[in-house]
């Protein structure tokens, strides 16, 4: 699909989403919409790192920081929430950077491991440290707001997370268009032959993991002042999982669009069939084994698999069956 | 800090450490034979304990059957991981991996629902403490450290035997260790219920000493996974100076810093990762692409 064709169809969306809170009129479906957007930007971050052949296992603890950097920001100094959603941004992007700088020197298996122990250590950290308000967590924490305006209701709370998950779109795709995207591309098609190009690996993944960190920080921090309360359970290592599963479900090799839809479906279904809580996990984990071994490609590659609706997408199989393996 | 709280930390440490190094030399073992990243280890830690539990405390039967017990009902379980799952999501590494997280987490929730979230205590199968003067140590915790090493050495002379020989042969090479009669399919199998098996054998071990949880799969699953980090991912003996190190850190920083430790424990290995990329005693595994 060319750059053209997709203009007409974009305006339409953006309308759509502009539009969206007079049509639904539910404050519970735009409580869920909101949830989707928020997991659509972690699942963005993950994609980003994969596309570099990178497993991030700790999105959930790179949120967590940026929440936390936000709150305590807000609550202990007299900072206005605006200066803090860059702020958490950075400090997230900080961490991973330490982080990852040693990890990534020793290569994606070492990644994968130092991600999901550095967020299990950030969790327990947040619960155990009187500082950061134990595993209680910190209630009554204020919303944002731009004068007397307060983002309060689910409705202001939507338009921002939108204006967080576009501008987020915005950036992923301009990234991925540049130079730095078709360096990653080519690391996620074969390590050894971009380096035989003079690309060099450990930075162009370096600057994959600190980018993706740094917006899940800001929609940490977006997350605190929508929820007015934080607890460090809700950052665990499940969160990153669920994390995984929607970007899997999506659709691996579609980076952008394959977190929101994956996302989307797994925010509605378990809400519209009423699974008990506690068998929830269960299900869940059991659909995941089902998509790896009968759809390893996600829902997006469905298309390519019916023989019928092959034809009409026939240019985009060649592409995506390269990024795929 | 005074010469007994010294020595009652040491000996924390070093019980702590020699279980982390049995179940981490299992997960190594897998992930250095088959290229699969077993997530599901801590969670057969976890359910080795419970099976010691029941035979020991239900079936009243003595603690020696409760250990084989563990052994064999883990080592059954991830045969049936490997041959249900595992086999058919060779597609990609990052699908096995799901495919082993969703696995444990079935296990794990499946644990929370029926044991609950308490504490399940065991009677305790060895009594008494040591005393040297000041000095007091249990001997609950010495034998957990005698039997964690004396399981890393019997293991590394059993990997010197042919079937450890073959296992490395496959491990190089799975078409060429098929030629020369090596059959690879029950190598893995084999791989897998030993690896498995070692952590249900870690679980039985700890289960007199520290109780049972059913939530406690994942907190020794991560402290593995930092084993095997620093120690060097498929080192044997990386894993067990390692996992020495860890726990060392682990008791004292308790005792010291607090609640802080869990911070000093990351920023303690992100140094060694930095300067040893490979670990401690090993060279970076590469993913299989």
């Amino acid at each position: 699909m060319k750059a053209g064709n997709k203009i007409p169809f974009m305006t339409i969306a953006l309308i759509l989403l502009l539009l969206l809170p007079f049509i639904i009129r539910s404050n519970y479906i735009l409580h869920l919409i909101i949830y989707v957007a928020i997991y659509s930007i972690l699942g963005m971050g993950f994609s980003m790192m994969w596309k570099n052949r990178l497993i991030s296992c700790g999105q959930a603890g790179f949120f967590a920081v940026g929440a936390y950097t936000s709150t305590l920001l807000v609550t202990r100094t007299d900072l206005s929430f605006w200066w803090t959603l860059p702020l958490s941004g950075i400090a997230s992007a900080f961490f991973a950077f330490i982080i990852f700088s040693a990890a990534l020197r020793a290569g994606p298996l070492v990644f994968f491991g130092m991600s999901l122990v550095s967020s299990f250590i950030i969790m327990e950290v947040l619960g155990t440290v009187e500082f950061f308000g134990g595993w209680e967590g910190i209630l009554d924490i204020p919303s944002a707001s731009i004068g007397s305006f307060f983002f309060y209701g689910k409705i202001s709370n939507y338009y921002f997370v939108m204006i967080l998950l576009i501008l987020n779109i915005v950036v992923f795709y301009a990234l991925y268009k540049s130079r730095i995207g078709r360096a990653w591309t080519a690391i996620g098609s074969s390590v050894s032959l971009a380096e035989a190009q003079g690309i060099n690996v450990y930075r162009y993944r370096l600057a994959a993991s600190t980018i993706a960190c740094f917006f899940a920080g800001v929609v940490g921090a977006f997350y605190a002042q929508y929820q007015n309360l934080l607890v460090p359970n809700s950052f665990s290592f499940q969160l990153s999982i669920y994390v995984q599963m929607y970007a899997l479900l999506g659709g691996l090799s579609h980076f952008i669009a394959g977190p929101i839809i994956g996302a989307g479906i797994m925010v509605f279904l378990p809400e519209y069939l009423r699974v008990a809580n506690e068998y929830q996990p269960i299900y869940f984990s059991i659909l995941i084994i089902l998509i790896v071994i009968f759809l390893p490609g996600g829902i997006l590659s469905i298309p390519q698999r019916v023989p019928w609706l092959a034809g009409k997408f026939g240019k985009k199989k060649e592409e995506s069956v390269m990024v795929n393996e | 800090m005074d010469v007994a709280l010294f020595f009652q930390c040491m000996i924390n440490g070093l019980a702590i450490g020699g279980i982390y190094a049995v179940v981490a030399s299992g997960f190594t073992l897998v992930l250095g034979t088959m290229k699969i990243f077993n997530f599901a280890q801590g969670e057969f830690y976890m359910l080795g304990a419970f099976v010691t539990f029941g035979v020991c405390e239900t079936l009243h039967l003595p603690y020696v059957f409760g250990i084989i017990a563990a052994l064999l009902a883990m080592a059954l379980l991830g045969v049936i991981l490997q041959r249900v799952i595992i086999r058919y999501t060779y597609g990609g590494f990052f699908h096995t991996v799901l495919a082993t997280i969703a696995f444990a987490t079935i296990l794990r929730q499946t644990a929370v629902i029926t044991f609950g979230k308490t504490d399940s205590f065991m009677y305790p199968v060895v009594k008494g403490r040591l005393e040297l003067g000041e000095i007091i140590l249990n001997n609950d915790k010495l034998l957990l450290i005698f039997m964690g090493i004396v399981l890393i050495i019997l293991l590394h002379y059993f990997l010197k035997l042919k079937v450890g020989k073959a296992m490395r042969a496959v491990t190089e090479d799975q078409e060429v260790a098929g030629l020369q009669g090596i059959n690879s399919r029950r190598i893995f199998i084999f791989t897998m219920a030993l690896g498995c098996g070692l952590a249900g054998i870690a679980g039985a071990l700890i289960v007199p000493v520290f109780g049972a949880t059913a939530d406690m799969g994942h907190g020794i699953f991560v402290k593995i996974l930092l084993v095997i980090i620093i120690g060097g991912m498929g080192s044997m003996p990386g894993a067990l100076l390692a996992a020495f190190i860890i726990g060392l850190i682990e008791s004292f920083g308790y005792q010291l810093i607090g609640s802080y430790n869990e911070l000093a424990l990351l920023f303690c290995m992100l140094p060694i990762l930095f300067f040893r990329p490979g670990g401690l005693l090993g060279r970076p595994l590469a993913i299989p692409e």
